[in-house]
């Protein structure tokens, strides 16, 4: 493509991982991080990498693939994107979701770290205490007597 | 499915906020199940500023809540599949009755006073001759099947007692409140009555009203529950206010030009959510058959109703 376009729109920036990762992106992509945004108003020098610690490039690599979907707007309905969104979470396991929620916490990016948060919260609804915990690795921590008054007090969350 | 790197339980390596984040959007039964998942859960739901935030979270993603009274008094909630286009199909969940089922063996009429927040309000009215008047008003949770019940701020006699309107709801100062209209019919004379009760303060207290404001017409009106205050559309002349905050009445003129008016058999007032304005309906049913909406442009002009549209129901 020629680089007809002089809009500050194409500019490029250099997000650097935390395991030195290097990613060329569009700013309009970068910006849908907030944390981003502010660090690239604060920089006089754009063509240096902006380091982005705590992500590593393996869940930045995931983020960045979520921000240029949700930057381009080409004739995607809301319909459209709400499947990719769908389809995009689905194809994570655990442990990148897990990353990736943290990552679009740090870097403030809304939409991604709404679509982590309900895919964690319908991995829990619907689940027992026991399925819950056996999923997220989660350790109990009450004492049998302890169970057993939270199950007398709230019997209506456990009866079918 | 590999291992969590972040000391094997995920959760422990997330912020408070980022879990509270995931448990807002859980249903209220999932939530009583994760009471029991460990013990910082149990600490974050069980405080009561969660239930708060958790209720504006719904508040904000879920439909308004359409309840329907079914015979046998079972109450079900009624779900769109598309809120914007209702014919788009509905189904129906029946809530978990049996709080309501409690009173089965008495002849009593179950209605709604109101609703708000996953609470409704309903009035048990005793309809066996001999226990006319042990009417009761209750305070049901049908996701906790919990209920308490409202003394009612009418003497219980033999008398009859006929609500003529009722509302229950969230008001800004924290708190909820039960407003009751009602017509005593006891041997002569015969009383009306207003009354609000505040859940905070668990008390009922009578609305007096000077004789100029006349609210006997508020008679089977609906509560229009608009700007934290109740809007009844009384003798299609007037709209009386009852401002919730500040438990006044006002009455403003109901101000569509006669002649703009068209024939109709029916007049409602409500509100358009997605204008976030006042409207009143005009229905014709059986000579011109047409549906007329107006809206109120702006809230305190009382002069700027508008029409928005006109339906000829027999195309």
């Amino acid at each position: 493509m020629a680089s007809t376009s002089t809009s500050t729109l194409s500019r490029k920036l250099i997000l650097k991982s935390s395991d030195g990762e290097k990613f060329e992106v569009d700013e309009n992509v970068a910006m849908q991080s907030q944390t981003i945004k502010h660090m690239i108003e604060d920089l006089d020098d754009i063509n240096s990498p902006i380091p982005v610690s705590i992500v590593t490039g393996t869940i930045l690599s995931k983020v960045i693939e979520y921000c240029k979907k949700h930057a381009t707007e080409d004739s995607d309905s809301d319909e459209q994107l709400k499947q990719w969104d769908k389809e995009y979470a689905n194809n994570m396991d655990l442990n990148t979701l897990y990353y990736l929620l943290l990552a679009a916490n740090y870097m403030e990016i809304k939409g991604l770290l709404e679509l982590i948060t309900q895919c964690v919260a319908d991995m829990i609804k619907g689940k027992s205490p026991e399925e819950i915990r056996a999923h997220f690795n989660i350790k109990n921590d009450f004492t049998p007597q302890e169970e057993a008054n939270i199950r007398n007090e709230n019997p209506w969350a456990f009866e079918n | 499915m590999s291992r969590f790197k972040y000391e094997d339980d995920p959760f422990l390596g997330l912020n408070e906020e980022l879990i509270l984040d995931i448990l807002y959007r859980l249903p209220v039964k999932s939530l009583g199940q994760c009471k029991l998942v460990c013990k910082s859960w149990l600490t974050l739901i069980s405080d009561p500023e969660f239930a708060r935030s958790h209720l504006d979270y719904s508040n904000s993603i879920n439909q308004p809540l359409t309840l329907i009274v079914q015979k046998f008094n079972t109450l079900s909630t009624l779900k769109f599949s598309d809120p914007n286009n209702i014919t788009e199909g509905v189904t129906s969940d029946m809530l978990n009755n049996r709080f309501l089922d409690s009173f089965v063996s008495s002849y009593y009429y179950c209605f709604i006073v109101g609703s708000n927040d996953g609470l409704i309000c309903v009035y048990m009215k005793e309809m066996e001759r001999g226990r006319r008047g042990q009417d009761s008003l209750h305070l049901w949770n049908p996701c906790t099947t919990k209920a308490r019940e409202i003394s009612l701020p009418v003497k219980r006699g033999s008398f009859f007692v006929h609500i003529d309107s009722s509302w229950f709801g969230r008001v800004p100062s924290d708190d909820y409140k039960i407003f009751l209209v009602y017509s005593e019919y006891r041997p002569y004379p015969y009383e009306k009555g207003i009354y609000l009760y505040s859940l905070r303060a668990g008390r009922w207290r009578r609305i007096h009203v000077s004789d100029d404001e006349d609210l006997g017409l508020i008679s089977d009106a609906h509560s229009v529950f608009f700007k934290d205050a109740l809007h009844y559309l009384v003798c299609r002349e007037w709209i009386v206010i009852f401002d919730l905050a500040a438990e006044t009445f006002k009455k403003v003129p109901f101000s569509i030009k006669p002649d703009q008016v068209p024939k109709h058999d029916k007049l409602l007032l409500g509100v358009i959510g997605k204008y976030h304005r006042l409207c009143a309906m005009f229905l014709n049913r059986f000579e011109e058959q047409m549906f007329e909406l107006w809206t109120l442009e702006e809230y305190d002009n009382w002069d700027s109703w508008k029409k928005l549209y006109r339906i000829d129901l027999r195309k």
